[in-house]
């Protein structure tokens, strides 16, 4: 009897343990293109999918500091206008790695991948 | 039964372990805006929290300082002043650019920045000026324009300075020696690009740092380093196109007074010191691949890569075996540079 409860201790352990290791191994493992986030000046005001089907999605980014339109749509993520003077932002196009985001410096604007860049990725990358 | 106590107890530290590598390994990220780009800051253990706070802190006070678009700055006092009070850190930093121009012969020098203000790449209102006004300009470029006495500095002849070619590197240097000190012993910053690594990850593996290719968001390659600096220019960036077709990248050559022509379209170097690194990519650009490398040949102490219009990769030796160029990308022909 004693026995029995020992080991199921033992199967539990392991159970956790083994579930621990495969969640740790599948979010590591996780590649960076399913759902996005708009960050602006620090604080995510928008997070979800990287793609939509049918009718785009707009997100309208009003700071202080300026607008920019955000559009969603099957192709992934861009900035569609903004009302900053060197429009570096609307010409990257859309959102392709989860290491190159793209960025509205005049307004503080961080468009990103939500999730940790695949494995094998790089930690980060100069340009 | 003997066993199975020993099994239990087994369990039990190993789950111990795996808790206590987590809490060791745990890192922290700070992201900001700052020197007109955008950087992330990540570092790991106990002390990290506090360490990275210090050191946004420290990234702001050196905005203000050496903003050139910031009126109120040290620099921009300088400039419109000819003469002023710097701080400390301000004589230091200006000490460590005339050095690297020495070092560079010129093709690094940030008195070159009323030529930057001609062709507009500071206001994005880009023109083409004309060869007299670029003569008369080149009359203003020089480090021996600059001199630093007690805690003044000033510049003679009209010259004027920006340091943006090695205020971020030298200050990812000010950052990675906080870190340091703190006791952090795992750090990645990313300065707008500028990749700067305290240690190894925490795991003990090298660092991965991409290298972007100047033809859009994919990757030349990747290069595995510890401790070490990973700094590029290109002219892909901020670059124009002029009525008559000629594209035209945002970094001048001190020596013509207009954007650099040549075969070089992406520079990186790899060293120990970001103030280093980041100068010489700059400069290693101007000079084009081969003078790069007779540079290199000549003086040591870092490595770099550079990749030409035709689609060839440079690297020297001291990096090849740390790199691996991307499937599929642009690189067409890796050449290896030797002593």
């Amino acid at each position: 009897m004693r026995n029995k409860t020992v080991r199921a201790c033992i199967f539990a352990v392991l159970a956790v343990f083994l579930l621990a290791l495969a969640g740790t191994v599948l979010t590591l493992r996780r590649d960076g293109g399913e759902s996005i986030e708009i960050v602006s000046d620090g604080t995510v005001v928008y997070s979800g999918p990287a793609k939509a089907e049918g009718e785009p999605v707009y997100v309208p980014v009003q700071t202080e500091r300026g607008m920019n339109l955000v559009r969603i749509d099957a192709e992934g993520v861009c900035v569609e206008s903004a009302d900053c003077p060197g429009q570096e932002c609307v010409s990257s196009g859309y959102l392709k790695s989860a290491y190159l985001p793209v960025v509205c410096l005049p307004h503080r604007l961080v468009i990103r991948f939500a999730k940790t860049p695949g494995e094998g990725a790089p930690d980060a990358v100069s340009e | 039964m003997k066993l199975n106590k020993i099994a239990l107890w087994g369990m039990a530290l190993l789950m111990a372990l795996s808790l206590s590598a987590c809490t060791k390994n745990k890192s922290e990220t700070r992201e900001l805006f700052a020197m007109d780009t955008y950087m992330t800051l990540t570092a790991c253990g106990d002390s990290a929290d506090k360490a990275l706070d210090d050191a946004v802190r420290l990234i702001n006070e050196n905005d203000a300082r050496w903003s050139v678009t910031r009126p109120e700055s040290e620099l921009s006092h300088l400039n419109a002043q000819k003469s002023a009070a710097v701080s400390e850190e301000t004589k230091r930093l200006l000490g460590r650019a005339s050095e690297m121009s020495a070092f560079t012969d010129g093709a690094f020098d940030p008195t070159v920045y009323p030529l930057v203000k001609a062709w507009g790449f500071t206001t994005g209102a880009h023109w083409v000026p004309g060869d007299s006004e670029i003569r008369s300009l080149l009359d203003l470029v020089g480090m021996e324009k600059l001199s630093l006495s007690g805690a003044e500095a000033s510049l003679s002849g009209g010259a004027q300075i920006d340091l943006g070619g090695i205020a971020k590197g030298y200050t990812g240097d000010m950052v990675l020696s906080l870190l340091r000190k703190a006791g952090v012993k795992s750090a990645i910053v990313n300065l707008g690009g500028n990749v700067q690594t305290l240690g190894s990850k925490p795991d003990g593996s090298a660092w991965r740092i991409g290298i972007r290719s100047p033809y859009g968001s994919s990757l030349l390659g990747t290069v595995e380093v510890r401790n070490m600096c990973v700094i590029t220019s290109g002219a892909y960036e901020r670059s124009f196109t002029a009525p008559d077709g000629t594209v035209y990248g945002h970094i001048i050559s001190p020596f013509t007074g207009r954007p650099v022509q040549n075969a070089c379209v992406s520079s990186t170097v790899v060293a120990e010191e970001g103030a280093t690194a980041d100068a010489l990519s700059t400069a290693l650009f101007v000079m084009g691949p081969e003078k790069a490398a007779e540079f290199w040949k000549a003086h040591g102490g870092f490595e770099f890569l550079m990749l030409d219009d035709q689609g060839t990769l440079y690297v020297t030796e001291g990096i090849l075996s740390s790199f691996t160029p991307a499937n599929g990308g642009d690189v067409k022909t890796v050449c290896e540079i030797k002593r």
